[in-house]
């Protein structure tokens, strides 16, 4: 039987367990590098086949899982939770409670990259593999113990900092993607100008309308069928148009490696127009 | 320890299941502002000598008239298609053209013709329109009009106006004319001609008739004439001026200007030239008046509060309300078809200028790049402007389109041309 | 005694000549002697008629003459404007008197415009003119059957370049009926 006073300990750290959870739970789905890069098989570690730089972490979970050569898997392996959260939870409570009021700031910052600037998104997988590049368990250990610091100056509520080591792992699961994304933003880039191109906004009216098309594409750049129409202008002659557009950029530049094109199979593509690009 | 673990792994699964977004590209703005079509000549052996007649080429004069359509040449083309099946689309996607028109022409008895057309679309490779037309010779460029009107609409979703007539004023050897023309100026045809002056031509909203002023009388004097039968009546001689004529938007009335009671005032009268009722009272000149299509307001040009402004009051009567506010010197007001635009010219540090003002939020633009305009007048589709200007000392007319961006000068029809007015849809 | 008598007559006539109904006014010279006064009378006639033909011929050259304000008869305008302007008010004054001398003239005022701006609305604009000018004349006592007023607009402007050019065609013009 549990003792009166270990009962009470083992509610609060079964909340606990769950609120942590949660925190993970909604940083994994707000944070688009998880999108990019497939997790193959649950319970395997070795996940990457064709990445430049190998001993860049892979997802959190697994790391705990298992206890692979993956350096900063192996540094956060100790820690009863996973990377991404901020503190380690066996710290004092009093970590936790901070790493509680903390999540709000942070769920802020992983949702910057769903926005469709594709370019800001770039940016950050960029910067932090950086960083990155030197992690090694000493160095993880440090960054979450500099963490745990700047959670001791609870009035400096900064996100960015905060959330670094949060970005940490998805970041460097995305670093490893950061070429394939610096390819993909590069390929979004050329297809955009090329179409844009052959956009005629002359018949599209003097309002500002809004049309979204899905294309499949073959790895010739060539579309597959017709662009299937979403949302409409409003005017035919203005959907008609722009379908012709499309069609008019073919063949549409596409990456040449199979793993990022497989990015462009089927694209959506929203056009306004009428507003200056 | 399992437990956490337990988590963990559920998450994983969770995620493995894959929420692979569709990657999303944004595309703002456009830098296409013509349409590539290719117009295959119809006639499969073009006679010499027709060829400025030939329906394919006014059908792409018509066109690129526009400023919409870029038109290409085709003849570089070694198949030269004429029915859909001969098309090979790929000759056209070399190119560039991503639309197509072929057609046919085929001699009937009886000195007339069957003309056949269909509009392609290369990019997705379908029939956009089919149409066929029986006619005369004589009909023969009114038809090709009439198919770049079809393909105008089609492609752009705005109404064409290549099929439609202008009328104005040539003042030649000392003779004043009043013309009536195709759109695009060929096929002139004389409604009346005189030693004195012809001003202000006013069509009937159906098209059949055209008021005017004539100086014949050795004053201004208000005729209607008709442009079927050639007859016409005087509307209005009272004493003093009698001018500025313009249709209601029902064809049933006019409103006028005259003079008899001292000032120019705007009055009203029935279409056959009975019930004149005042319909301005000021101590100034009001003049120049043109219904909304609505027929509800009737704008019109005064002075009454110093230089001149334009102006609006209800067609029942009532108080006038007034409508321009920049500059000293706003005239010759023409209200748009939809009832939205205000066109008109403006005097400004270059000149007298046409401008655009929109109703309702009062912003003005100017958009002639001419310093000597007068009567603006707009297409029925209200895309096109059309006025009169001084190009080298001689009166010439140009066109300018709505949203400032295309500009032409018309065809030269020999003397100093003025007055001109844009006819009514067919 | 006789050519005494004739000048009084003749004086007399030539007076009656210069009032309103004096070209029908014959006044009857008295009777003094039949065979004598018939030939007086026909003399008298002559030469009443021959005054009354040199007093309108002088009218007439008067209208022509060029060191006379009557042969003047455009008034001149600024822009969009149709204010007679003080220095054409003695030009305007010395036709009405005409006018109030010789009650079957009548004149035209003709209004013109440069040709800049609408031709409607400058067709207005020189009615205006005319109009304006009229006034000036009824404020003289001049009466409305005398005066009829007429505008061209800018129909009869000349396609200038200069505002000197543009000044000559904002003008309205005082045209006899006669002329």
């Amino acid at each position: 039987m549990i003792r009166q006073h270990e009962k009470t300990m083992a509610w609060q750290a079964g909340a606990f367990t769950f609120l942590v959870h949660g925190v993970l739970f909604a940083l994994l789905l707000f944070s688009i590098h998880w999108k990019s890069v497939q997790p193959m098989n649950v319970a395997e570690v070795e996940l990457w086949d064709t990445l430049p730089t190998p001993k860049v972490s892979v997802q959190p979970p697994p790391p705990v899982v298992e206890p692979e050569p993956v350096k900063p898997v192996e540094a956060v392996k100790p820690e009863p939770k996973p990377a991404p959260p901020p503190t380690q939870e066996p710290k004092a409570e009093i970590q936790i409670k901070k790493e509680a009021v903390k999540p709000p700031p942070k769920v802020e910052k992983p949702k910057e990259p769903p926005k469709p600037e594709k370019v800001k998104e770039e940016v950050k997988p960029k910067e932090v593999p950086k960083k990155e590049t030197k992690v090694d368990p000493d160095a993880l250990k440090k960054l979450q113990q500099e963490m745990l610091a700047e959670d001791a100056k609870m009035d400096k509520q900064e996100p960015s900092k905060s959330a670094g080591p949060a970005q940490v792992k998805p970041a460097a699961v995305a670093q490893v993607g950061g070429a394939n994304q610096n390819e993909v933003s590069k390929y979004v880039g050329l297809i955009t100008n090329k179409i844009k191109q052959h956009v005629n906004k002359q018949v599209c009216g003097s309002g500002k309308p809004e049309l979204i098309f899905n294309i499949s594409l073959m790895p010739t750049g060539e579309v597959i069928g017709h662009p299937k129409l979403l949302k409409s202008s409003g005017m035919m002659a203005c959907d008609d148009a722009v379908e012709r557009a499309i069609l008019e950029s073919q063949p549409l530049p596409v990456p040449t490696q199979a793993e990022v094109f497989s990015q462009f199979r089927e694209l959506k593509l929203k056009f306004r127009p009428n507003e200056d690009g | 320890m399992m437990k956490q673990r337990f988590f963990i792994l559920l998450l994983i699964s969770l995620f493995s299941l894959g929420v692979r977004a569709e990657l999303t590209i944004e595309i703002m703005g456009g830098a296409a502002n013509q349409i590539p079509i290719a117009v295959v000549p119809f006639d499969a052996s073009p006679v010499a000598g027709a060829q400025q007649n030939s329906i394919s080429n006014i059908i792409n004069a018509d066109l690129k008239r526009s400023g919409l359509f870029r038109t290409l040449e085709t003849r570089g083309v070694a198949n030269q298609p004429h029915q859909v099946a001969d098309v090979k689309y790929s000759d056209w996607l070399g190119i560039q053209a991503q639309a197509l028109t072929i057609g046919t022409v085929e001699p009937l008895p009886g000195n007339r013709m069957k003309v056949a057309f269909r509009l392609l679309d290369v990019l997705k490779q379908n029939q956009l329109l089919a149409m066929e037309f029986t006619i005369t010779q004589s009909q023969q460029r009114m038809t090709a009009h009439k198919i770049a009107d079809m393909i105008y609409e089609k492609l752009t979703g705005e109404k064409g106006v290549f099929a439609t007539r202008i009328s104005y004023v040539n003042k030649a050897n000392g003779r004043y004319s009043l013309e009536v023309a195709d759109a695009d100026g060929f096929n002139p045809q004389t409604v009346v001609s005189s030693k004195e002056p012809l001003i202000s031509p006013s069509w009937s909203p159906d098209g059949t008739k055209i008021a005017y002023v004539s100086f014949e009388k050795k004053k201004p004097v208000i005729y209607v004439q008709s442009l079927v039968s050639g007859q016409r009546y005087v509307l209005a001689n009272f004493k003093g001026n009698n001018s500025a004529p313009a249709w209601s938007p029902d064809g049933s009335k006019l409103a006028i200007v005259l003079t008899y009671s001292a000032n120019s005032q705007v009055y009203i009268i029935n279409a056959d030239g009975s019930g004149l009722k005042q319909l301005t009272y000021s101590s100034g000149i009001d003049t120049e008046p043109d219904w909304s299509p609505d027929g509800a307001f009737v704008y019109f040009t005064s002075n009454r509060g110093g230089g001149p402004q334009i102006y609006r009051i209800p067609s029942s009567g009532g108080d006038a309300k007034r409508v321009t506010f920049e500059g000293a010197y706003n005239v010759s007001p023409h209200v748009s078809p939809d009832g939205k635009l205000l066109t008109y010219i403006k005097q400004d540090s270059s000149g007298f200028r046409v401008a655009i003002q929109d109703i309702e939020t009062g912003q003005v633009q100017t958009r002639s790049d001419t310093s000597q305009d007068e009567s603006p007048s707009f297409a029925p589709n209200g895309r096109i402007i059309l006025y009169a200007t001084n190009v080298g000392g001689k009166g010439t007319l140009a066109a300018v389109s709505s949203d400032g961006r295309v500009k032409q000068r018309l065809t030269d029809a020999g003397g100093d041309v003025r007055e001109p007015s844009w006819g009514p849809a067919n | 005694m006789n050519k005494s008598l004739l000048m009084s007559v003749l004086l007399a006539s030539v007076l009656a000549a210069c009032s309103n109904n004096a070209v029908k006014n014959k006044p009857a010279a008295p009777v003094v002697d039949s065979a004598q006064s018939s030939q007086a009378a026909a003399d008298a006639e002559a030469a009443r008629l021959a005054a009354e033909k040199a007093a309108a011929d002088a009218d007439l050259a008067a209208l022509k003459d060029p060191n006379n304000i009557l042969s003047k008869r455009s008034v001149y305008f600024d822009f969009d404007k149709d204010e007679v302007k003080p220095e054409y008010r003695a030009l305007v004054d010395a036709h009405a008197k005409f006018l109030l001398a010789h009650p079957k003239s009548k004149v035209a005022i003709q209004g013109n415009a440069d040709n800049r701006g609408s031709r409607e609305y400058n067709l207005s604009l020189g009615q205006r003119r005319s109009v304006a000018v009229k006034k000036v004349m009824n404020l003289a006592g001049v009466q409305e059957a005398q005066i009829e007023t007429v505008s061209y607009g800018e129909e009869k402007a000349n396609a200038c370049k200069d505002e000197a050019c543009f000044q000559q065609d904002r003008r309205a013009d005082i045209v006899y009926d006669h002329e």
